[in-house]
């Protein structure tokens, strides 16, 4: 090629140009995530340093106490009954369901099993709650007779189970049916039934797959506010002693707090908002790093 | 001469409406190497799942005609595919251990799933015999218990073939078992077969005449879905009787 190629220069140019152009873009579609994250950290860290970090997860909310704010102890207890009790009801559904779309498609009513999750993954979830709240905590409501009544940390995490589960059955059909076609030929040759080809070799090989969706089933759910409206009955200063009683969430203590008027409830809505982050980034995290990946 | 232990008669096989295995007869002898070569495409891996009802779990797929091991028709209405399975073995293309099994798991997989032995000894003894026959056994016996995954692409293959033999088949069937190896494991997987036909037959499938020339008993050559001509291998390479194979022999098809 000619030394002085008279074009090269220009492409040279126009080559950091385009260049320029794509990471400008790339960033500007990052930074209000970014600025997402460090306005939640900022203010959140703020918040949470006023009552110390154990006091903040632990205590209950003193939102009008200048010198002393509380916490979120009782919304975060809450919390995590919702996402073990959604988790205990949901994962082992949604994981049946899973399998049963992945491995018996011969059955019509495994198509309609499919059907029925992709529709209700992108569902709105303002519906799962109005309809737990119909189908379940109404009727507990005449049955008791009070106004307030039937509210209870179960019926959110029932309708967090029905906002899970369609995701995590499709994310552990998707997984099974990522295995290599010769690995269950492999199993079914070796004289194991279709049952046992799933649960003997199939869940086993596309175990990181499935863990992966039930976490971001589990993260999905920690974050969920709608489900919540109508079901748990809220309560942010008391600790639910049980999951049949009425109770919070973070998620909702966020929405509840931030409408207030004094700066004290605003504050410890941002810590709230902090501690959420944590969590779900969290259980993002673990399932990253749980399991190790299964080397075909 | 010895007896026959497999015998296929006016085989027909349609993948999804598609007619791939077409009016297929012959009869495997025991003791014997018997290789099904053919072009890709032929029907050869589909013809060979047809023998131990593997095309079973595929809803497309359609069987007609009679497959008997020892004498019983394995697709005649009171058998249980299961028994079947368990009765012949099979080797895969791509060298397929369980990757979230140890080696030892490997190997004792079919015998547990198959309540075949009553206690830890004696399914130690019969992986040992597995790894042993595969000649596998002093490459891994240290290691038994790492993931299957660790293992080298013939000594993989090698584990699926111990994986087949824990369970005792009467036949081994074999899907280009060397396909993707390279020459040096390849040739391990060949004497591993000429060892193996000392016991049980062995229905291979190739696409490379070589291969077939090197060590079956038998030969057979299918060609989208028929079997054009089938017999002692080396008559089949000597004499052909059908100018389709003379054609395929000489790379011509």
């Amino acid at each position: 090629m000619e030394p002085r190629d008279p074009s090269l220069r220009r492409r040279r140019l126009l080559d950091r140009l385009g260049l320029a152009v794509l990471a400008g873009l790339a960033g500007a579609a990052l930074l209000p995530l970014l600025h997402i994250l460090y306005t939640v950290a900022v203010n959140g860290a703020a918040a949470i340093a006023r009552s110390g970090l154990v006091e903040f997860l632990t205590a209950p909310p003193r939102p009008l106490d200048p010198e002393n704010p509380g916490g979120i102890g009782p919304a975060l207890l809450g919390s995590l009954w919702l996402i073990a009790l959604s988790a205990a009801i949901g994962v082992p559904l949604a994981v049946f369901a899973g399998v049963f779309i992945a491995e018996f498609r011969r059955a019509g009513l495994s198509r309609l099993v499919l059907l029925l999750s992709l529709l209700l993954v992108e569902f709105p979830t303002i519906l799962v709650g109005l309809y737990v709240y119909t189908v379940y905590v109404l009727p507990r409501q005449r049955a008791t007779g009070g106004v307030g009544e039937g509210y209870s940390l179960l019926a959110g995490a029932l309708a967090l189970a029905l906002v899970m589960m369609p995701y995590v059955a499709v994310q552990v059909s998707e997984a099974l049916r990522g295995v290599p076609r010769e690995l269950r030929e492999a199993a079914f040759s070796l004289g194991a039934s279709r049952l046992k080809t799933v649960y003997r070799v199939l869940l086993g090989v596309a175990r990181r797959g499935i863990l992966v969706g039930v976490l971001i089933g589990l993260a999905k759910a920690a974050g969920e506010t709608a489900p919540l409206l109508f079901t748990i009955g809220g309560g942010f200063e008391a600790y639910p002693r049980s999951p049949l009683q009425h109770g919070g969430a973070v998620p909702l203590l966020i929405y509840e707090y931030i409408q207030q008027a004094q700066p004290g409830y605003h504050q410890l809505a941002w810590g709230a908002s902090l501690v959420l982050l944590a969590l779900v980034s969290g259980i993002m995290l673990a399932s990253r790093l749980l399991v190790r990946r299964v080397r075909l | 001469m010895p007896s026959e232990v497999l015998v296929v008669e006016g085989l027909n096989v349609w993948l999804s409406g598609k007619h791939v295995v077409k009016n297929v007869s012959f009869k495997v002898p025991d003791r014997t190497v018997f290789a099904l070569m053919g072009p890709s495409g032929s029907g050869k891996s589909t013809l060979l799942r047809a023998l131990n009802r593997l095309l079973d779990i595929y809803e497309e797929a359609e069987v007609r005609g009679r497959v008997l091991l020892e004498g019983v028709d394995i697709y005649s209405p009171g058998v249980d595919p299961i028994w079947v399975r368990r009765r012949v073995g099979m080797v895969f293309q791509h060298p397929n251990p369980f990757p979230h099994l140890s080696i030892y798991d490997n190997v004792a997989i079919g015998p547990r799933l198959n309540r075949m032995v009553k206690s830890k000894r004696e399914l130690d003894e019969l992986v040992r015999w597995a790894l042993e026959k595969a000649y596998l056994w002093d490459e891994v016996k240290d290691r038994l218990h790492m993931p299957a995954a660790k293992l080298s692409g013939g000594q993989k293959q090698r584990l699926s073939i111990a994986r087949a033999l824990a369970l005792k088949p009467r036949v081994l069937l074999m899907d280009e078992p060397t396909a993707n190896l390279d020459p040096v494991a390849t040739e391990k997987i060949e004497e591993l077969i000429a060892e193996l036909k000392r016991e049980i037959p062995i229905i291979l499938v190739t696409h490379s005449p070589e291969q077939a020339a090197r060590v079956a008993d038998y030969t057979a050559f299918l060609y989208y879905g028929e079997l054009v001509e089938v017999g002692p291998t080396g008559k089949i390479f000597t004499q052909p009787e059908n100018p389709l194979t003379e054609r395929y022999l000489l790379r011509r098809i």
